[in-house]
């Protein structure tokens, strides 16, 4: 019953849907928009529950890892957080300890990568390249650190600089993201042109 | 009780993980991966949080009538049956396989794909090259969109002078673009870093919410 | 005239992108792609250089959305991989990626005669983020709860017998397709010492490029590009170089608005100037 060629015409017509928006929206829209929505919540969970969940507990905590009750009891208090305003702060406790979790694994493992980042812009200054690299870099640093500094002429005319270099980013990135999203088009009429209408063959990626 | 006790919490755990990655001692009692088995666990726990998210917000629109609240408990029955459904079977189900290859993938591909057609609406109407740094952006953006695509090769071939339009491209994306996106980068990290301190040093409360 | 184009109705431009884009989709141009030394080569030299029998890891992080720009390189990258006789590992930061292209691997690998378990495994998507990961680090089956995607246990597939722990002796090099967070900066923070080439999106290059300098990243794939690009390196053109005609036009078409709004706009200010005075 639940054909390839049914599943092809539920996607078009999803597909469709949501291109009406660009008309106007509508309830036909806003029906594939809430079913998608619901959908991927409960595929999440469905995910998570398959493939670590099921296992976590019955591989580990059932045969040995009795431990991992206690974290796992203060992190039910997590879902108080939606219970009436007498027991909501109870939430706090499994928040706290997660966010020290984030924040001492950030304290120990981010500087890291910001350092070496820090360091390759004054490595190597073999080039006119080398040298710009690093005055573009100070001078979008100067823009956004030194921000009360704004009676002095040198800086003044650094962040100006710095201005044009950000327009160039944000230029390179507009470029890219109008390309990206192309692509995410090309991809859904791809799938229109060919697996529904069958117009093109062009392949799925797979050799 | 309410707000100093995870305060102080969150503190402690954080000394308490610092410490488990940089001290020898603790690195040798094999203490970070033991805190990172309860953090995996707590994790497994909290596989519920986004569905009891959406049950709070949605179930909140239903209760009121607002506008669309048909659409919300449309959204609350499709979700329950499908992750109950899902929990049951196991996801290589091919039921299961075939609602989401039919749903999920097209209309979450489609809602990506909308932007295109807005980007090209708004280059037309509002890209304005009103100021020397419009025009700067805007001859960056063109000039990286036609040296990406094959026709930048066609009008000017990267065997010519200065690497042709691939050339010039590698030059802004490689000198301007990263170095602007590093500094970006390190303004980003010391604001985070800074953010993480005063959670660390208690400073900070506001992640505790009201009460 | 002028009124007309100032007030250019939004669907025109709609319905002109579609033209546009759907015309060389139908009746392909065959405009040749040139090869990105900087980025791409890099990525192709990286992954070209791992000696025969090297474990690399793909790490999934998108979602259907991104299938376009991101399966054709994985493709491509694994044409190349079994030229080299590598292995692979498939694992995921994100939920939805791994389970709608886990058929398509499946499919490759098998287009090459690879054995399931020998020559490549699917772990799948394992939840909790920094802390799965981290746990791996130091004992890769019990940070993986030690089941692969469709539950086989990690003693039944002998490639997981050469991978106990997640570093640099185990695993030779990760390859991440990334459309958003988590990405690549799980990789660059926690597992520095792993060589890295992402597989990117469009949109991420701009902010990604900075890692190539500095060595964090040993290369990039950009965009439907570095696909297409990938694809002509590894000598077989596929879905991304027969779509590239397609992006040429639309940037052509991108272009051209862009200077039509601003014609549009310079001469009705012009205008206005002139009725002014």
């Amino acid at each position: 019953m639940l054909t390839q060629e049914l599943q092809i015409w539920v996607a078009v017509v999803g597909t469709l849907a949501i291109f009406s928006f660009l008309i106007k929206e509508n309830p036909f829209y806003r029906f594939f928009e809430y079913t998608v929505i619901g959908m991927s919540a409960a595929h999440s969970v469905v995910m998570t529950w398959d493939n670590y969940t099921k296992a976590f507990w019955t591989n580990y905590v059932m045969k040995g890892e009795y431990y991992l009750l206690i974290p796992g009891a203060i992190a039910l208090l997590y879902y108080l957080r939606y219970a009436p305003g007498k027991y909501q702060w109870l939430y706090r406790y499994p928040l706290s300890l997660i966010m020290g979790y984030s924040i001492g694994y950030a304290l120990a493992y981010e500087p890291r990568p910001f350092m070496v980042q820090v360091r390759g812009t004054f490595e190597k200054l073999t080039s006119f390249n080398d040298w710009l690299y690093l005055f573009v870099f100070f001078a979008v640093c100067s823009y956004f650190v030194f921000t009360f500094w704004n009676k002095s002429a040198a800086v003044n005319k650094t962040r100006g600089f710095a201005r044009y270099a950000m327009m160039a980013y944000f230029g390179v990135a507009f470029g890219n993201t109008v390309q990206g999203r192309f692509s995410l088009l090309l991809g859904r009429l791809l799938f229109l042109l060919q697996d529904w209408l069958h117009l093109v063959n062009i392949g799925s990626g797979v050799g | 009780m309410k707000r100093q006790v995870p305060l102080i919490l969150t503190t402690a755990m954080a000394i308490v993980v610092f410490l488990s990655v940089v001290s020898y001692s603790l690195t040798e009692l094999q203490v970070q991966a033991k805190i990172d088995r309860m953090r995996q666990f707590m994790t497994a726990v909290l596989m519920f949080m986004g569905v009891a998210n959406l049950l709070r917000v949605h179930g909140n629109v239903i209760s009121k009538k607002e506008r669309n609240w048909m659409f919300s408990g449309w959204l609350l029955v499709i979700m329950f049956v499908y992750m109950i459904f899902g929990m049951a079977v196991g996801n290589k189900n091919l039921t299961y396989r075939w609602f989401y290859d039919a749903i999920i993938v097209p209309v979450n591909g489609t809602m990506y794909a909308l932007v295109a057609f807005y980007l090209t609406s708004a280059s037309y109407k509002a890209f304005r090259a009103r100021t020397a740094e419009a025009a700067i952006m805007m001859v960056c953006a063109a000039w990286v969109m036609v040296s990406n695509v094959p026709v930048g090769d066609f009008l000017w071939p990267s065997t010519s002078a200065l690497g042709g339009m691939a050339g010039i491209r590698d030059w802004i994306v490689s000198v301007p673009n990263s170095a602007v996106s590093r500094a970006i980068a390190v303004g980003i990290f010391l604001g985070g870093f800074a953010s993480n301190l005063r959670i660390f040093l208690g400073l900070e409360r506001r992640h505790l919410g009201a009460g | 005239m002028l009124e007309k184009l100032n007030n250019l109705d939004s669907r025109w431009m709609y319905l002109a992108l579609v033209i546009v884009l759907i015309i060389p989709v139908i009746k392909p141009i065959g405009m040749p792609v040139s090869v990105n030394k900087d980025l791409t080569q890099r990525a192709y030299d990286t992954i070209g250089a791992l000696p025969a029998g090297s474990i690399v890891m793909f790490d999934v992080a998108y979602s259907a959305s991104t299938d376009t720009e991101l399966t054709p390189m994985m493709m491509a990258i694994m044409e190349q991989m079994a030229k080299k006789g590598l292995k692979l590992l498939v694992a995921g930061q994100w939920e939805s990626g791994l389970f709608f292209v886990k058929d398509k691997v499946a499919a490759k690998a098998k287009s090459f005669g690879w054995k399931y378990g020998v020559d490549w495994v699917n772990i799948g998507f394992k939840a909790g983020g920094i802390s799965t990961f981290r746990a791996m680090a130091t004992d890769f089956w019990k940070g993986a709860m030690g089941i692969d995607i469709d539950k086989t246990p990690f003693e039944q597939l002998p490639i997981m017998q050469r991978v106990k722990k997640l570093d640099e002796n185990a695993i030779s090099c990760i390859v991440i397709y990334e459309s958003g967070s988590p990405g690549m900066e799980t990789w660059i923070t926690y597992f520095p010492k792993i060589s890295l080439v992402k597989a990117s999106v469009a949109a991420e290059i701009a902010s990604s490029v900075r890692y190539i300098p500095t060595g964090q990243l040993k290369g990039l794939i950009p965009g439907m590009r570095g696909a297409a690009e990938y694809e002509k390196l590894v000598g077989k053109p596929g879905v991304s170089t027969q779509l590239m005609d397609a992006q040429s036009l639309s940037c052509l078409l991108i272009i051209g608005l862009i200077v039509l709004g601003n014609i549009a706009f310079f001469s009705s200010k012009k205008k206005a100037g002139h009725i002014g005075r």
